[in-house]
């Protein structure tokens, strides 16, 4: 099993001759393990939000591709990534979302390291009530601080360390939606909510990319925004979606979200979405915006973690809840219309006789250009990625 | 002199009952009487005994006796 190189070079092909991406990348569990090295360490992958950790001293672990994270927020409200793993015996340091007082304790022998990830004490180390040690040097006991960066409310890590800064990585996306970069604020817990989908993560990625599926998946979407007013949106090795020209929400008669500041006027009408690879899905409209990361569970279960954020604060206040709840309701629903064509894809791969797919040149470009981008993620060194 | 046993038996108690709550504000102040009670009787190893486990408590809890606790451990040569 393995990678089979020919199947990566069909897949790296111009779009109209390009097969899809073998059903190994959805299947066999070995693709799964070089894919977590490859596309998710060696880039920026998205593992949390800055608002799962809203107040100084919030701790929360997660697992990203299992491996054990402490995402966190010190004394001085920077959010911080650690490994969750204690440098004495390894023992995870924190196995549920808390606020700590003072320091993380470890609850195994009690070492103890502050919100920076320095290691204050190390008590009995030098046998009862000697606390102290000529061979445990403490300045070189920390916790492991995982690169990462925090973008949009978005906390991306870069588990390698030796990907590019991330300003560099998502500039061409930065560029695209500069006149989005502002501050944006969370909605709240109505404004939230997770999906579980059996499918690998990828092909949730490829169905947000793409607009070919609205009118089949979303008639009602499709009522106000047809097929023709969309259209494909292609950054090579770094994003691919779609936009639309008619964006007009109708939420209620009397009431409307404000707007990001200065926005230009073809923001009035338009609103873009768009996978930033590897695993965050984005969208833009003048008056909110939203986030989903896809985490993945396991080769063939991923958990869509969506966050929607608006224009100012009185917009994530008591005085909009009933409209947020009607966006959020919104969103859902249309999300929730896509989970069956990504379990369906999901289960689809399993049959044997599946080369990948044929892509339609004129509407699968955007999926196509995520396919690219994985099989060239996986194909770097190839030395060490061919096996037959 | 006759009181001591008790003392001690009766805060045993409370450490136990403490640590059954997670109560690790109240750990630290327990096993820092703890670590008084030795020092009256000027057992320094099981002061510093009862005292590293109060000022460990102390800094999970935040409690503004740890850096009190901190210099005294120093001066008893029990920490950096
Ligand atoms: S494993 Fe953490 S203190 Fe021993
Ligand atoms: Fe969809």
């Amino acid at each position: 099993m393995g990678i089979d190189l020919a199947a990566l070079n069909g897949v790296l092909k111009p779009v109209s001759q390009a097969t899809g991406l073998p059903n190994e990348f959805y299947v066999d569990q070995s693709v799964h393990e070089l894919e977590r090295e490859k596309v998710f360490f060696k880039n920026w992958a998205a593992v949390g939000f800055a608002k799962d950790v809203p107040e100084n001293g919030d701790a929360t672990p997660l697992q990203f591709l299992g491996l054990p994270l402490l995402l966190l927020r010190d004394r001085d409200g920077i959010v911080r990534v650690f490994q969750n793993t204690c440098r004495h015996r390894g023992m995870i340091l924190v196995d549920k979302p808390t606020r700590i007082a003072g320091a993380i304790r470890c609850p195994y022998h009690s070492w103890c390291y502050d919100l920076k990830g320095d290691l204050k004490s190390t008590p009995h180390v030098g046998g009862p009530g000697q606390n102290i040690h000529d061979d445990i040097v403490r300045e070189d006991l920390g916790l492991i601080e995982i690169r990462s960066h925090i973008w949009q409310d978005v906390v991306f890590v870069n588990i390698s360390g030796d990907a590019a800064p991330f300003e560099t990585y998502a500039a061409s996306m930065l560029e695209r939606w500069q006149d989005f970069e502002q501050p944006c604020y969370f909605g709240g817990p109505d404004s939230q909510f997770d999906l579980k989908v059996k499918s690998n993560w990828k092909l949730a990625v490829e169905n947000f990319s793409e607009s070919y599926h609205l009118p089949w998946i979303h008639p009602g979407l499709n009522a106000y925004s047809k097929l023709e007013d969309h259209y494909h949106i292609m950054e090579m090795g770094s994003y691919s979606g779609q936009g639309t020209m008619v964006y007009n929400p109708s939420l209620s008669q009397e009431k409307s979200f404000s707007n990001f500041a200065n926005l230009p006027a073809k923001w009035d009408k338009q609103a873009e979405y768009l996978s930033f690879f590897p695993n965050v899905l984005l969208g833009v409209h003048r008056d909110h915006r939203y986030a989903i990361i896809l985490v993945p569970d396991s080769i063939d279960t991923t958990t869509e973690r969506v966050a929607i954020y608006y224009a100012s604060p009185d917009m994530a206040g008591a005085d909009y809840a009933d409209l947020r709840r009607r966006n959020t309701a919104l969103w859902k629903a249309i999300f929730e219309e896509d989970i069956f064509v990504v379990e369906g894809m999901q289960s689809g791969r399993h049959g044997a006789y599946f080369d990948g797919g044929k892509f339609s040149p004129a509407m699968d470009e955007p999926t196509w250009l995520f396919h690219h981008w994985v099989a060239t993620q996986m194909s770097r060194d190839p030395t060490e990625t061919v096996e037959k | 002199m006759a009181r001591e046993p008790r003392e001690r038996e009766d805060l045993e108690r409370e450490i136990i009952t403490a640590h059954a709550m997670g109560d690790t504000h109240l750990l630290a102040e327990l096993y820092r009487r703890g670590a008084d009670l030795m020092r009256a009787q000027a057992d320094v190893d099981a002061e510093a005994f009862l005292l590293t486990q109060a000022y460990v408590y102390a800094l999970e809890a935040g409690h503004c006796g740890a850096a009190a606790m901190h210099r005294r451990l120093k001066t008893l040569g029990r920490e950096a």
